[in-house]
């Protein structure tokens, strides 16, 4: 505003057009001046005044909680971001520990299955052959005491005891195998 | 004291959000704001809200004044909002669009209601500063209600001197013939 006050309007336009067409400029300018304070603009109201310094009011008061809450909410931002860095420094530089043992899996030598199984026969094959041979046993035993198909009473016995002992130790042969 | 370092020191009440120093300032710049804004809307209404507008934008931006021409800043905070309105104007016409034949019929009623306005009479400069291209009218207007100097001006919507004094000189020659 002060600068407005020391401007030369023609000298400026002299600048930039010949003397007589920045005289002309220059003129121009102060006519239009003349014309703009001949028919003034309508000014604010009083009214509309008054509304506007009490929104700044407003405005004022809201700035003022901002500032009062900023401080606040900086802290917890700043509190935030040092608890983190805090917890990841923590274990980025904690000590290693003992490797964790393995979890060690136990396999069964006798089968889930057998044990699990109701029918034991079908688990196991060398089973059901002595269980087979046992039923054989039982019948000639049960022949033998009724007399039955066996001429000679003793010499079935002795079979018998013969078979039984075959049984016996085959089977231990094929538990050892 | 004298009136520069009043206004520092109004400024400076302003900066710490003195609300009796924004009074002040309200009482100093509002008739030019609002003549600017009138003369380049050529509505009373438009001129209310964007002198509103203006001065509670103020209150927020008043932080960043760096302490140069406090009137070539404000100028150019009343120029922005001027642009802000007209950008909004703008993308509200193009809705408008869309409602005509409704809103052309409050258009007119409104026009009706206005013309019964006595403070709504539009004054013969005002015609004729729309004969004048936007951007001219705006750096005749901005000289006279800012009262800047042209290199202020220049300065302040970053353009060469040249232009702007070609520009107003284009201006104010049509702008004259136009009043007669």
């Amino acid at each position: 505003m002060a600068e407005r006050k020391d401007e030369n309007v023609r000298e400026l336009f002299e600048n930039f057009f010949g003397p007589k067409q920045a005289k002309q400029a220059a003129e121009d300018i102060r006519r239009v001046e003349q014309i703009l304070e001949e028919n003034p603009a309508p000014e604010p109201s009083e009214e509309l005044c008054w509304q506007i310094k009490e929104r700044i009011c407003r405005s004022l008061e809201k700035r003022n909680v901002r500032r009062y809450w900023m401080p606040a909410y900086r802290a917890v931002a700043v509190a935030a971001v040092i608890i983190f860095v805090f917890v990841v420094s923590v274990e980025l530089f904690k000590k290693p520990t003992l490797p964790r043992e393995e979890p060690r899996i136990y396999a069964a030598a006798i089968p889930a299955a057998v044990w699990d199984g109701s029918n034991i026969m079908e688990d196991d094959a060398e089973l059901s052959v002595l269980y087979a041979e046992i039923e054989q046993v039982e019948d000639d035993f049960l022949a033998v005491q009724l007399d039955q198909g066996y001429g000679n009473g003793k010499d079935s016995v002795t079979e018998l005891e013969l078979e039984l002992m075959d049984i016996d130790s085959e089977f231990w042969e094929r538990i050892e195998i | 004291m004298d009136a520069h370092s009043e206004l520092e020191e109004i400024i400076a009440g302003c900066q710490q959000g003195d609300a009796e120093s924004f009074s002040q300032l309200v009482d100093l710049y509002s008739r030019r704001c609002y003549g600017y804004f009138y003369r380049m809307s050529g509505s009373r209404a438009v001129s209310n809200d964007l002198l509103s507008e203006l001065f509670v934008k103020l209150v927020e931006k008043i932080g960043t004044f760096k302490g140069d021409s406090f009137d070539s800043w404000l100028f150019k905070v009343t120029s922005n909002v001027f642009h802000d309105y007209l950008r909004r104007k703008y993308r509200d016409s193009k809705v408008i669009e869309s409602r005509k034949e409704e809103l052309e019929e409050r258009l007119r009623q409104e026009q009706r209601q206005k013309s019964r306005n006595v403070n709504e009479q539009t004054d013969k400069l005002e015609e004729k500063l729309k004969h004048l291209d936007e951007q001219t009218r705006e750096l005749i207007l901005l000289r006279f209600y800012s009262e800047l100097s042209f290199k202020e001006i220049a300065e302040m919507r970053g353009e060469p001197i040249g232009t702007v004094m070609s520009k107003v000189h284009r201006g104010v020659k049509r702008l004259r013939e136009l009043m007669g």
